[in-house]
């Protein structure tokens, strides 16, 4: 055994990419949603992009990794490879990968990190452990998350819960002061920083999201895995991660389903 | 507290630790602290008490040569800070404030050093016990034996945490509430003005040279923040430049209250201080600065920049083939990039940079440039630092050109634009791709001073060893 976290900071080896990733490029052949219930249209003006830039390490050229799907009844199991090229080291390398929730399944918008400032296009970004909305100080939009409930079953949400606290991107304050999420590794604090707690490796706490999106929209999300599901499953069940799945960190997997209400 | 770590779960456990009861008390919640049932003894100094056990997790080394009775390792840590603390006297600073009044002081008002078993996690802190106005007193957790540590001795160790951490309370003596950049950045470079055959500096630079695109006074993200470390080249680099006293001042400035500044910054307070004291401006100092710093490494020059620059790694410039355009070019606020062109058989060749679409040339006033020619490793003459508005640059006989983009603003938003490199042609049309409006100009006229929107006033830019800038006048193609 080794000690967990530096076994996901020191991630070894990236797997190979899935494949079969599909591209936002598709998007305009999707069918228009917005045109009732739109949150927002225009995009804002984005906050501490020199601090986002330089204290989240954000790149200019666009990841090529990519997003994979599965169907689900109502759904998707989505697969992203979130490894950002940080190999044995700490830095993530690249971009994150920015997504689109589509009828198609979750794709990937290809943008850069200062692009995606004053980018539409994008819902949400992975990189590592981050999942970061495009609203606040992330992104020009007005997507924002609320976790549901404790223990609540994803399966059987079928519409938004009432009574929900929505959160924009806010790890920076009005003065662009950094807001890091709490655990001492200077990640940002963002609003669905709750789909994982620390307890010896990366353990998934099953939180369920509804993620509320420019269109109006709503997506139900939870988060099942931050390592490969074998190691994730090891790691939930164990609190630590094996010397030898040290490389099976960063291959974040979802659900997600659009939802009324 | 300043927690000095080596590895990433230091900043886990530092980032969680809070000043409790002192760590030779069983109540204790600290991280670190001694275990129930130790022993704990101490070693008075006229001005230090040392805190130890013999036996337990938290074990001292137990040899004792000298047969007094003192486990070695805990009179050489005391004799240490003894040292310590006078050099640091000697160099006008202040000693940490004392904490005889205080209900919890380790027994009197001695400075109080604990050694403790860090377990690897980390090596040494300083608490903060308790504040008034930004000013603070405060103990030591130092590691206990430093064993599995990578010092080479534990006397290293011990001087290097003596010297780094204890700087700390130095520091909370002045303000307690600054940045790491400047509190990690000065730690580092107090051990360097301590001892400088200690590494200390040396390991801890690479971190600031691979960011000097960052903005100084920002601390580095990520859970291990070596560019607060890594920083302490810049008060190294303000120590040989302007007198080892700069640093010293720079904290008197930062004293609450001092000047008539209520919360004083210590990155507001640069540039007053290096004007009425040096001289000179934070915009020219930063410049040169960032020139040193090309002379680091295999390009090392100490008779040019920094005495021991030959030890200084990381620099890591974008190396970039030409012809080069970045329209998407941004130079952070008090941050320098560094570009090294390989001429390629070229004679010379254009740099430009183009306000964006909507701006005029004010919006690049703060950036400079400055260019080195490097002739089989070693660095000419280097420009006059100029606006990067149009140069253009002979190669002569250089092999390489480092060029030095440097944003002089203290404060405001990065200076974005669009850079192009290559060729006149190239880069004509890289401005005509990027929208810049270029005045024709008679062709006859004196300097050659190049005119488009991005520029609103001539360069003229002459550089040695062959190598010289003439920025031209060109015809707008669009």
């Amino acid at each position: 055994m080794i000690r967990p976290f530096l076994a996901l900071v020191f991630a070894g080896a990236l797997l190979a990419a899935c494949g079969g990733g599909n591209d936002c490029k598709d998007c305009g052949d999707q069918p228009d949603m917005s045109m009732t219930g739109a949150r927002c249209t225009a995009p804002t003006t984005v906050p501490c992009t020199d601090e986002s830039i330089q204290q989240l390490t954000l790149k200019k050229v666009a990841s090529t990794r990519v997003i994979t799907n599965t169907a689900e009844t109502g759904g998707f199991a989505s697969e992203i490879d979130a490894t950002a090229g940080a190999g044995t080291g700490i830095d993530p390398k690249e971009s994150y990968v920015y997504a689109k929730f589509t009828d198609a399944g979750l794709v990937t918008v290809p943008i850069g990190d200062e692009a995606a400032f004053t980018s539409m296009e994008w819902d949400l970004s992975f990189r590592r452990f981050v999942i970061r909305l495009n609203s606040g100080v992330s992104g020009p939009s007005c997507v924002d998350g609320a976790r549901t409930p404790a223990n609540t079953n994803f399966d059987t949400v079928t519409a938004v819960p009432s009574g929900l606290e929505y959160r924009t991107e806010a790890y920076f304050t009005a003065t662009c002061d950094y807001i890091p999420d709490g655990s001492g590794l200077m990640s940002p604090g963002t609003a669905l920083q709750s789909f994982w707690q620390y307890p010896g490796c990366v353990q998934m706490t099953d939180n369920v999201f509804i993620i509320r999106l420019a269109d109006g929209r709503k997506v139900k999300l939870v988060v099942t895995h931050y390592y490969e599901q074998d190691a994730q499953d090891h790691c939930d069940a164990t609190n630590m991660l094996e010397a030898s799945d040290a490389g099976k960190s960063a291959h974040v997997g979802v659900r997600w389903a659009f939802v009324g209400g | 507290m300043s927690c000095r770590g080596v590895a990433v779960v230091a900043a886990l456990l530092c980032a969680s630790a809070v000043a409790e009861a002192r760590p030779d008390d069983p109540s204790s919640g600290g991280l670190y602290r001694f275990a129930v049932g130790e022993a704990v003894e101490h070693l008075d100094t006229a001005r230090f008490r040392v805190f130890y056990t013999r036996a337990g997790k938290n074990a001292v080394p137990s040899a004792d040569a000298n047969t007094d009775g003192i486990p070695d390792h805990v009179a050489e840590v005391a004799a240490l800070y003894e040292d310590v603390l006078t050099f640091y006297l000697a160099r006008g600073f202040l000693a940490p404030l004392g904490d005889a009044t205080a209900s919890d002081n380790g027994g009197d008002g001695r400075f109080d050093v604990y050694l403790i078993d860090f377990g690897g996690s980390a090596d040494g802190h300083f608490v903060q016990q308790s504040c008034a106005q930004s000013r603070c007193i405060g103990y030591m957790v130092q590691e206990n034996d430093f064993v599995g540590y990578a010092y080479p001795t534990a006397t290293i160790g011990n001087r290097i945490l003596a010297s780094h951490e204890f700087f700390h309370a130095v520091q909370a003596a002045y303000n307690a509430d600054m940045d790491s950049v400047v509190t990690e950045g000065t730690a580092v470079w107090a051990t360097e003005q301590f001892d400088p055959k200690l590494d200390d500096l040396e390991g801890f630079v690479s971190g600031f040279l691979g960011q000097i695109d960052r903005t100084l006074n920002l601390p580095g993200g990520g859970p291990v923040d070596s560019f607060s470390y890594g920083a302490a080249l810049f008060f190294q680099f303000l120590g040989e430049k302007y007198g080892a006293d700069v640093v010293r001042k720079l904290y008197e400035d930062c004293v609450p209250g001092a000047r008539g500044v209520a919360t004083p910054d210590w990155f507001t307070v640069l540039d007053p201080l290096l004007t009425r004291e040096y001289g000179t401006t934070f915009a020219d100092a930063f410049t040169t600065f960032s020139t040193w710093n090309l002379f680091t490494a295999s390009r090392a020059d100490p008779t040019r920049a920094y005495a021991s620059s030959v030890a200084y790694l990381g620099l890591k410039p974008a190396k970039p083939a030409l012809p080069y355009e970045d329209p998407l070019l941004r130079v952070f606020r008090s941050s320098a990039q560094v570009l090294s062109l390989d001429p390629a058989g070229r004679a010379g060749f254009e740099l430009a940079v183009l306000p964006l679409e909507g701006q005029t040339a004010d919006s690049l006033a703060t950036l400079r440039l400055v260019v080195a020619p490097v002739t089989n490793g070693k660095i000419g003459e280097l420009s006059p630092a100029a606006t990067p508005a149009g140069t253009r640059i002979e190669v002569g006989s250089a092999t390489q050109l480092l060029v030095v983009l440097v944003n002089t603003a203290q404060s405001g938003e990065s200076t974005r634009g669009v850079l192009c490199v290559g060729d006149p042609s190239e880069v004509e049309a890289c401005k005509v791709r990027h929208g810049a409006a270029v005045e024709p100009v008679p062709p006859d006229e004196g300097c050659t001073i190049a005119r488009g929107r991005a520029s609103p006033s001539g360069i003229f830019v002459l550089l040695g060893l062959g190598l010289f800038v003439v920025a031209r006048r060109r015809r707008a193609l669009a």
